[in-house]
Order: structure tokens, then sequence, then C-alpha cells
């Protein structure tokens, strides 16, 4: 029978890899079972878990999901029309990509260790669901509350208007 | 790894899939409409703005006036029967009325910020005075639409015999309001000088930006639960309602972020609306003012730094244990906070105002 970690090494959003047809249409959603089934085949194995691959797939699930927040402002109207507002916007603020980097680690460990706590036999999936959420969250509202969160939102916004006047 | 394990977590995976397939077919099934629970009907037309009667409530009591926020659908404050503010306050007799802010078109971009907080409210109260015999009404107003109130109280005590805010942001710099931290990068100048309405959807984004990591968590805990129509009904009114931001008026939406989130006008009482000063003092009315512990949108300090203006006899907090939006919509809430204000707007409630 062939292992549940028969995956890409490393996690794209478009080819979610053997666990599309298990989860969620969202690729976060696929992203994140094939995380708990590393966890869970490692301890099956009596081993820990690949600590650099579960955590490489863990930052990109995390890059994708806070760059969804705001890839959601090309959705907006006032933006095709423009060359780029959004590209330009996300170029003025190097000091927010190095933010979520850095907060995406802290959420990580975070997740690891609380994964510890529950000990990776009794964990089931829901579990591991929701303990990456919260993990998430509590790095997300370090995040928002950041002067930098504020100035790319200030960004983007005034390039959204600036261009909607043009 | 062991086949039988791999087989355990394939199984797994399996089984969730298919319970989030069973939700999903469910949500599809229903369909359910952002729509009103509580029979009402639109007994005046003014420009955008309409006012709605809700059925219900005696004539012995003053008409009560809901103002809701400009930003968001005022439908939440009447979701479905079990999870209403208007049910609430019908049942203890309150005639309920509502201030629909209506559809802003491309003619309101240049509607000032007085219209909101004052014109729109003086016409709705007018026509309940003509109306319903009574002189003065109950004024009931939510988030934004508190701030709202808040100024229409200030500015006309007399037309307003009891005022209530809700999860009302009064000292805009008060609390770690992140509204108020996102507002300081925004180039109002862009807006005032040449305004144009703010699409919906930005103010859709911008709210979803706040806590995403929040739909994960209520998806992943609603596979889990046992098959629910009314709690699902619920669950899908509550996701068209957050997703479905109104279009806001320009110049108007321009000078809310920079009277009250950049200058803080109102706290400092330098706030001007149409040539008169909106000072906090002149509230003469009994006053309730009802906030949650836990609101993200709304910081408590914000909404009870108004009682540093009130006489201690005239004004009264609430607090409830939980969030902006559970104050509204919540099972607890209905039972508890909601239940007071309609109490004491009925006149039921028989302790001090302390």
């Amino acid at each position: 029978m062939k292992s549940v970690s028969d995956q890409p090494t490393t996690l794209n959003p478009t080819d979610p890899g053997p666990f599309q047809k298990y989860l969620f249409s969202g690729a976060c959603y696929v992203q994140i079972g094939q995380c708990y089934a590393l966890v869970k085949e490692a301890a099956g194995d009596r081993k820990i878990a690949d600590q650099s691959l579960l955590k490489s797939n863990l930052e990109e699930i995390w890059r994708s999901y806070v760059g969804q927040q705001f890839g959601a402002f090309s959705s907006l109207e006032n933006f095709s029309g423009t060359s780029d507002g959004l590209n330009q916007s996300w170029q003025s603020v190097r000091d927010f990509n190095r933010e979520i980097e850095r907060l995406g680690s802290e959420a990580i460990e975070n997740l690891l260790s609380s994964l510890q706590q529950i000990g990776a036999d009794e964990l089931d999936l829901q579990q591991f669901f929701l303990a990456w959420a919260k993990s998430c969250d509590q790095a997300y509202s370090t995040l928002v509350k950041s002067d930098v969160f504020a100035k790319t939102i200030g960004d983007v916004v005034n390039t959204m208007l600036r261009a909607a006047k043009a | 790894m062991s086949d039988q394990l791999s087989a355990e977590i394939i199984a797994e995976l399996d089984q969730f899939r298919h319970r989030y397939q069973q939700l999903n077919t469910q949500i599809v099934a229903q369909q359910e409409r952002l729509d009103w629970s509580t029979a009402n009907a639109v007994v005046l037309e003014h420009g955008a703005m309409r006012l709605r009667r809700f059925e219900g409530g005696t004539d012995e009591l003053p008409p009560l006036l809901i103002v809701y926020s400009h930003v968001n659908s005022p439908c939440v404050i009447d979701l479905h029967p079990d999870h209403s503010l208007v049910h609430r306050l019908v049942e203890k007799g309150n005639r309920v009325f509502l201030l629909d802010w209506g559809t802003v078109s491309e003619s309101d971009c240049s509607n000032d910020i007085s219209v909101y907080t004052e014109h729109y409210i003086d016409v709705a109260v007018k026509f309940l005075q003509q109306n319903t015999g009574f002189g003065s009404v109950n004024l009931l107003g939510i988030c934004q639409g508190g701030t709202f109130a808040l100024c229409y109280a200030c500015l006309h005590p007399s037309s307003v015999n009891k005022l209530v805010m809700v999860v009302t942001p009064v000292d805009f710099h008060a609390g770690n309001s992140l509204l108020r931290h996102w507002a300081r990068y925004i180039d109002i100048n862009l807006l005032e000088q040449s305004p144009q309405n703010v699409p919906g959807n930005l103010i859709t984004i911008l709210f979803q930006m706040m806590r995403p990591f929040e739909d994960v968590v209520r998806q992943v805990k609603q596979i889990d639960r046992p098959v629910d129509n009314r709690n699902l009904e619920l669950l899908i009114k509550m996701d068209q309602w957050v997703y479905h931001c109104p279009d806001q008026p320009g110049l108007a939406f321009a000078q809310f972020l920079r009277l009250f989130y950049q200058q803080n006008a109102l706290i400092n009482q330098q706030l001007v609306i149409g040539g008169q000063d909106v000072d906090l003092k002149r509230l003469s009315m009994p006053v309730l003012n009802a906030y949650a512990i836990k609101d993200h949108l709304v910081p408590p300090a914000s909404s009870a730094a108004l009682g540093q203006f009130l006489d201690d006899q005239n004004y009264r907090e609430l607090k409830f244990e939980g969030g902006h939006i559970g104050l509204l919509v919540s099972k607890r809430a209905q039972q508890t906070i909601l239940a007071k204000i309609s109490d004491w707007l009925a006149g039921l409630d028989t302790r001090t105002m302390s």
C-alpha cells in the first residue's frame, strides 16, 4: 500500500498533491491534511516527524493564507484599470514581508509545542486543524496591530482611490 | 509505516471530507436569503433612507427608533426569531422602527456627515412625532449608528425621551482600536477632494482581514456538529451578512474617518455638525450604554468613555461578556443583555439608574 506521505516535498497551492480528494477544495485545507498525515505517520513509526519538511510546509501555508488576505484587493474593480497598483503597494512594504516571515515562524513554533502537549497518538484531524488555526490566529493578531500592516492597508487603499480618481 | 496506519489516516481524511460534503450540500440546499424575520413595512421614504415599522408593540410607549451602522446591513438585528433584537424589543411592548439607510447611489457621494448624523434621523423623528402623538422618541443606536444617534441626541435633546447605545464608539482613541490604527494611513484628502462612493467590497475585505482564521475555526467546528437546520440557517445568514457590506457615501465616509477616527473630535468636544457644536453635556435624557467586554471592533473603553460626561442619576451601563456581534446575535445575549435593554426601554426595569 502506498504511504500517505508520498507527496511533493514542497507544496504548491495549485497542485495540492494526493490529498486533494480528501479535504476541502481550498488549498489551505488540503495542505493542512498533508501536514497532519506527516505528524501521524511519524508517530506510527515511533519517531518524530521530519521537522524541516513539516516546518517548510507550514510556512508555505501561512505565507499563502496571509497573502490571500491582501490578494483579495485585486478582485476590486478599481484595481483592474491600473498598472499593477497592487504590486506597487506590495513593493513599498518590504518590512511587511519580513514581519510576516517572523510571525509565521513564531506561529509554527507555537503549533509544534501545542502538538507535543496533545501527543501525536491522541491527535485527530480536527484537533490538528484547530491547533493550527489558533497558533496562526495569535500570530496574525500581532501582525494586524503592527504599524507595517496599517501602512500597507493605507498604501493599498490609497492606490485604489487614486486609480478611481484618475 | 504500517499499511494499517496508512489506512486509518486515509479513512479519517475521508470521513472529514464526507462530513464537509454533507454540510456543503445542506448549505446549497438551504440558500437562505438575507432578510427580516419579523414582518415590517416601509412607512416613509426620504432620499435613500427608508423608515421601517416592525409589527407589534403597544402605543402606550413612545416609539422606538433604531439607528444601525451604515457599514453593514441592518438585517443582523432580526436574522432569526430566536436571534433577534427586534423580537426582544417587541415582546416587551416596544413599537420598533428602523432607520434603514437604503442603497447608496452616485448622487449620494457628496452627502456630508450631517446628512447621516442629523438630517435623516431628524426626518424620521419628526415623522414619528407627528404620527404617534409623542413629543419625543426612544432612540437606540448600534455601533456607528450609535455614534450618529448620540450626535443627534446632543443636537436635539428635547426630541429624545431615552437613549440606548449598543457597542458604540465614543472615544475613538481609547483601547486598542484596530480601525483607528488602520485609518491613520488612509489619505482622506483623496476622498474629500473628489468624493466617490467607497465600494462595499472594500469594506468587506477590510473586515475580513481582521480575523481570517476565525473562518477556518468556524467551518471546522461546524463539520463536527450534528446536523441542525436552524443552526445552519443562522450560519448561512451570518455569512451572507458578513460578506455583504454596502457601498459607502464617499464624502460622509471620509469625514467620519477624519472627524472621529483621526481627530477624535466627539470626545474632545470639538465636533461641529451643520454649524452646531455637538456637546455631550447636553444629553439630558436617561442613557443606557451597553457594550461588549471582548469587542474586537469597538474597545469597551471607547464606549465606556461616555460615562464621564453624564450625571450618575441619568446614566447606566450594561456589560456583556462576549464580542461585538455576539451581543446582538448570540442566544446568551437574547436572554440577558437584550432582554434588559428591552425592559429598560419599556419602563419595566425598576432599578435605579446607577
